[in-house]
């Protein structure tokens, strides 16, 4: 039987409404023949959430409560998942219904070979007068999915499913609800190794998904790509130097003599080369 | 009437046919009329409200550009058309 951890607290009034929400999500989750690890309905503690994750590998994690941009809490105090212990969700698909955390959460569960993450990179919000239309918005992607959809399919079908509720909205006059609407389905990300995320602030990593692509420019790391930079610029200043010393020795003559300067130069680069290749091998994997 | 200015106006009504409806945003919640009040002093707000509000008008004003239901009904709210 396949796993899933449901995982919604309950500790103010807008958790009251998320945790209502899950239980649409387990009765589907056990229609579809789902064994449902369901903890919730009360503060939590990061170390029962750990524990659930840890002894079920694989599992299908889903949360349904507040969220940071680095965090889903657990309880009003206390994070249930952060980039701390993000490697739990390696290896599994994860369905969270919570404000901000696809904006760094989510990416960095990528970074860890999370094999989907659904999230939200704004504030999730929602009015008491149109509850049930955001339940069936927050609700629709993770019903998709156990259609036999596959994410992105499903995170388009949920943003196309937020266009006709949006509208409905307009129709009857709720222009609260039809922003707000909107403004989450705008929001709504779903991150998988077909759909790698693309928004940063870090300008660094701006370059590097712009220079190779999201797959790879998410696997490289801030030493590896100083280490780069500071090997290459190194490199150059030491070629232009050496190259200005030639020149004073016996102008362009001297450059393109066979030097022992070159070849060392050569070699050091031939070792850089065999080095790092490994390295590319396993980011372009 | 700057189209922002038009759209606050008709949430400002709309705020006001539904004093019991309340918006949750994260960890806060706000009344309607409270949110409405939000849109005109956004820039006194906190940072994560002034984000959240600024991203709200934003959406506001392009539904207001790219939706023509939205727009119509906005106008006739406000007393514009």
């Amino acid at each position: 039987m396949t796993l899933a951890i449901l995982v919604a607290p309950r500790f103010d009034d807008a958790s009251s409404y998320s945790y209502d929400w899950s239980r649409e999500i387990k009765k589907v989750l056990e229609d579809k023949g789902f064994q449902v690890i369901d903890i919730g309905g009360r503060p939590l503690s990061r170390a029962e959430v750990e524990k659930a994750l840890t002894e079920n590998p694989n599992a299908l994690f889903i949360f349904y409560n507040h969220g940071n941009e680095d965090c889903l809490w657990a309880s009003q105090t206390e994070k249930a998942v952060d980039e701390d212990n993000v490697k739990l969700l390696a290896s599994r698909e994860c369905f969270t219904m919570a404000c901000l955390s696809a904006k760094q959460l989510g990416v960095e569960a990528y970074k860890v070979g999370c094999l989907a993450y659904w999230g939200y990179t704004e504030v999730f919000a929602f009015t008491t007068e149109d509850a049930d239309v955001f339940k069936e918005f927050a609700n629709c992607g993770l019903k998709f999915k156990l259609e036999g959809k596959t994410w992105e399919e499903a995170l388009q079908q949920a943003k196309n499913l937020a266009k006709e509720l949006c509208q409905k909205l307009i129709e009857a006059g709720k222009y609260f609800s039809s922003i707000l609407l909107q403004q989450d389905a705008d929001a709504l990300r779903c991150y998988t190794p077909n759909n790698p995320p693309t928004e940063t602030k870090c300008i660094f990593r701006k370059i590097a998904l712009k220079i190779f692509g999201p797959k790879l420019g998410w696997r490289i790391s801030r030493s590896q790509a100083l280490g780069w930079l500071f090997f290459l610029v190194g490199y150059g200043v030491t070629l232009h130097a050496v190259a200005d010393e030639l020149y004073w020795k016996g102008g362009y003559a001297e450059i393109f003599k066979p030097q022992g300067e070159w070849v060392g130069l050569a070699l050091v680069m031939l070792g850089f080369i065999l080095l790092v290749s490994d390295v590319v091998k396993w980011l372009r994997k | 009437m700057k189209e922002l200015d038009i759209i606050i106006k008709a949430l400002k009504l709309e705020a006001q046919q539904k004093p019991n409806e309340r918006i949750y945003v994260g960890f806060k919640s706000y009344t309607y009329a409270e949110f409405a009040e939000m849109l005109n002093n956004h820039k006194k707000l906190a940072k994560v409200e002034k984000e959240f509000v600024e991203n709200f008008l934003k959406t506001s004003l392009k539904l207001f550009k790219e939706n023509k239901a939205y727009r119509e009904k906005i106008l006739t709210l406000a007393g514009e058309k």
